[in-house]
């Protein structure tokens, strides 16, 4: 699998831009030249010189250093909570699909309630119950956002499973263990890891925006998201404060949507003859 | 023997309260080592009638009787058993197949799940069957979309055998295939009903295969089943007008 990976440039680059973010957010401490945190109003809006590569931002601290370390925020959360939301969609996705009418639409109903109510404010209300927190950040995204995981598990399993391939399974003696796991799963992975890919982009977002309203993480981090917000009020004199943070999330989510995309190319069957 | 005492099936219409009797009232005996065809038009409730009798479906009414016992009743191990029993080849060959499996472990399911083979003994059954299907050894590690349709439909008459059933039942098993195909697999099917002394219970749109096939051919309407014959060689014993409305449709243009 990794040698037909290779043999597609769309993998490649996106395996190259996460493997980018990934190697900064490790390594953020010894590339910035600055701590991010560190206010200089004297050197407000600087100019980029040798001191300051990117210039510095309404407070005079190191833009370069900000997004470095912003790396961190945004894989450190998004991450770990998509790997929370894959396994939570997959495990009551098809088991929704496959456990009869009442449990199906008990789970549908669950699913229509969270994904009615804005994520906004159950991350208020998670927040406020827990307290800030990168934790409980991850947890409010996890809280907001499973329900579409467990809805679209669902809806590629009913799919599937009306397929003759899992009726022939089932005449070969297969229990519902392992029509799940052996046939149900790894069918619907490919679909499924290209939305998981594009869900990297807006937990992204999300964490950004919850950054924003100072919900989660002390003001001040150097989050993309937060730094996006701050340099709003500097559109019109200092744009390239606004353009640096939303290049950092328009180059992390593009990675993993190509490399999301030549999974899935790879990944189902037919395109093997190809 | 396969005993089906007042059989009906319903489905519900999704969003309306309609209800579609697609079995209706159905009463048949199958004997062992028997070939039995049953004919009928699409929509007449063959499939049904054919994931009834494998318990894959639970009856609206009535019973489906193997060596005595209610196979809708069945759980646990003996309902792993009877699946094993009463295997059925459904109708479309590559859709049967899981797309990210190879021939080698479709066949390989049904012998893990109902026998316990070493890796050695099963590799063996696994080449014996492909012999028997005509199939060369290299198609092993093939998967569903690189075979022909005829070899898609000997892999799943393969994937059926290995689980050693006592009844096979075929859906519309050869329908979709060109005519050397079909004639092909029709023979295999033949020499494998004698060779081993299988029941088999052979759904079909096409009267034509069925007589050729059949000691005895079944013709189903509507969830009904119309007509019920022994067949000898001579199509004088059918009597229903819907049964000689399907005599005379057989490939009228060659006079």
């Amino acid at each position: 699998m990794i040698h037909k990976l290779l043999k597609r440039p769309q993998a490649i680059i996106g395996l190259c831009l996460i493997a980018i973010v990934i190697v900064i957010a490790i390594a953020a401490p010894a590339f910035s030249p600055h701590d991010p945190e560190l206010v200089n109003l004297s050197q407000k809006y600087a100019q980029p010189d040798a001191e300051y590569p990117l210039g510095t931002d309404q407070l005079g601290r190191c833009t370069l250093s900000r997004l470095l370390y912003g790396a961190r925020y945004s894989i450190g959360i998004s991450l770990p909570v998509l790997l929370i939301l894959s396994v939570i969609g997959l495990i009551v996705g098809t088991f929704s699909a496959c456990a009869g009418e009442k449990a199906d639409h008990f789970i549908t109903i669950l699913c229509d309630v969270f994904i009615a109510f804005p994520s906004l404010i159950i991350a208020i209300a998670v927040i406020g119950v827990l307290g800030n927190g990168l934790q409980n950040i991850a947890v409010s995204v996890v809280i907001a956002t499973w329900a579409w995981f467990v809805r679209i598990v669902r809806s590629y399993s009913v799919q599937e499973m009306g397929k003759d391939y899992i009726l022939a399974a089932r005449i070969s003696g297969c229990n519902t263990g392992k029509l799940v796991f052996r046939h149900l799963i790894p069918n619907i992975l490919p679909q499924f890891l290209v939305y998981v890919s594009t869900g990297v982009a807006s937990s992204i977002i999300m964490v950004s925006s919850f950054a924003f309203l100072g919900l989660g993480l002390p003001s001040g981090t150097p989050e993309w998201g937060a730094m996006l917000n701050d340099a709003r009020t500097a559109l019109y004199s200092h744009p390239e404060l606004l353009i640096y943070p939303g290049l950092c999330i328009f180059v992390t989510a593009a990675g993993f949507n190509l490399f999301g995309e030549a999974l899935r190319d790879i990944l189902t069957p037919e395109e093997d003859s190809l | 023997m396969i005993k089906v005492n007042n059989l009906s099936k319903e489905f519900h219409e999704q969003g309306t309260s309609n209800e579609l009797l697609a079995v209706d009232h159905v009463d048949f005996t199958i004997q062992n080592g028997s070939f039995c065809a049953l004919v009928g038009e699409s929509g007449s409730g063959k499939s049904t009638l054919a994931q009834l009798m494998c318990g894959l479906l639970v009856p609206s009414s009535g019973e489906v009787l193997f060596e005595g016992k209610n196979i809708s009743l069945c759980r646990g191990k003996q309902k792993q058993v009877l699946r094993s029993k009463i295997q059925l080849i459904l109708q479309d060959g590559k859709g049967a197949m899981d797309p990210r499996f190879t021939v080698y472990q479709i066949i390989a399911e049904p012998i893990r799940n109902f026998r316990k083979l070493s890796k050695k003994e099963e590799e063996r059954e696994i080449n014996d069957l492909l012999t028997m299907m005509e199939l060369p050894e290299e198609i092993k590690l093939r998967k569903a979309h690189e075979l022909s349709g005829g070899q898609q439909k000997r892999v799943c008459i393969a994937r059926a055998l290995a689980a050693q059933p006592d009844v096979l039942i075929f859906d519309e098993a050869v329908s979709g295939l060109d005519v050397l195909v079909r004639k092909h697999i029709l023979d295999l099917l033949k020499r494998l009903h004698q060779e081993r002394k299988m029941t088999c219970f052979f759904i079909t749109h096409d009267l034509d295969v069925a007589l050729y096939l059949a000691d005895r051919v079944m013709v189903m309407r509507c969830g009904k089943i119309i007509e019920d014959r022994t067949f000898h060689g001579s199509t004088d014993c059918f009597t229903h007008p819907y049964t000689k409305l399907l005599l005379h449709s057989i490939a009228p243009y060659l006079g």
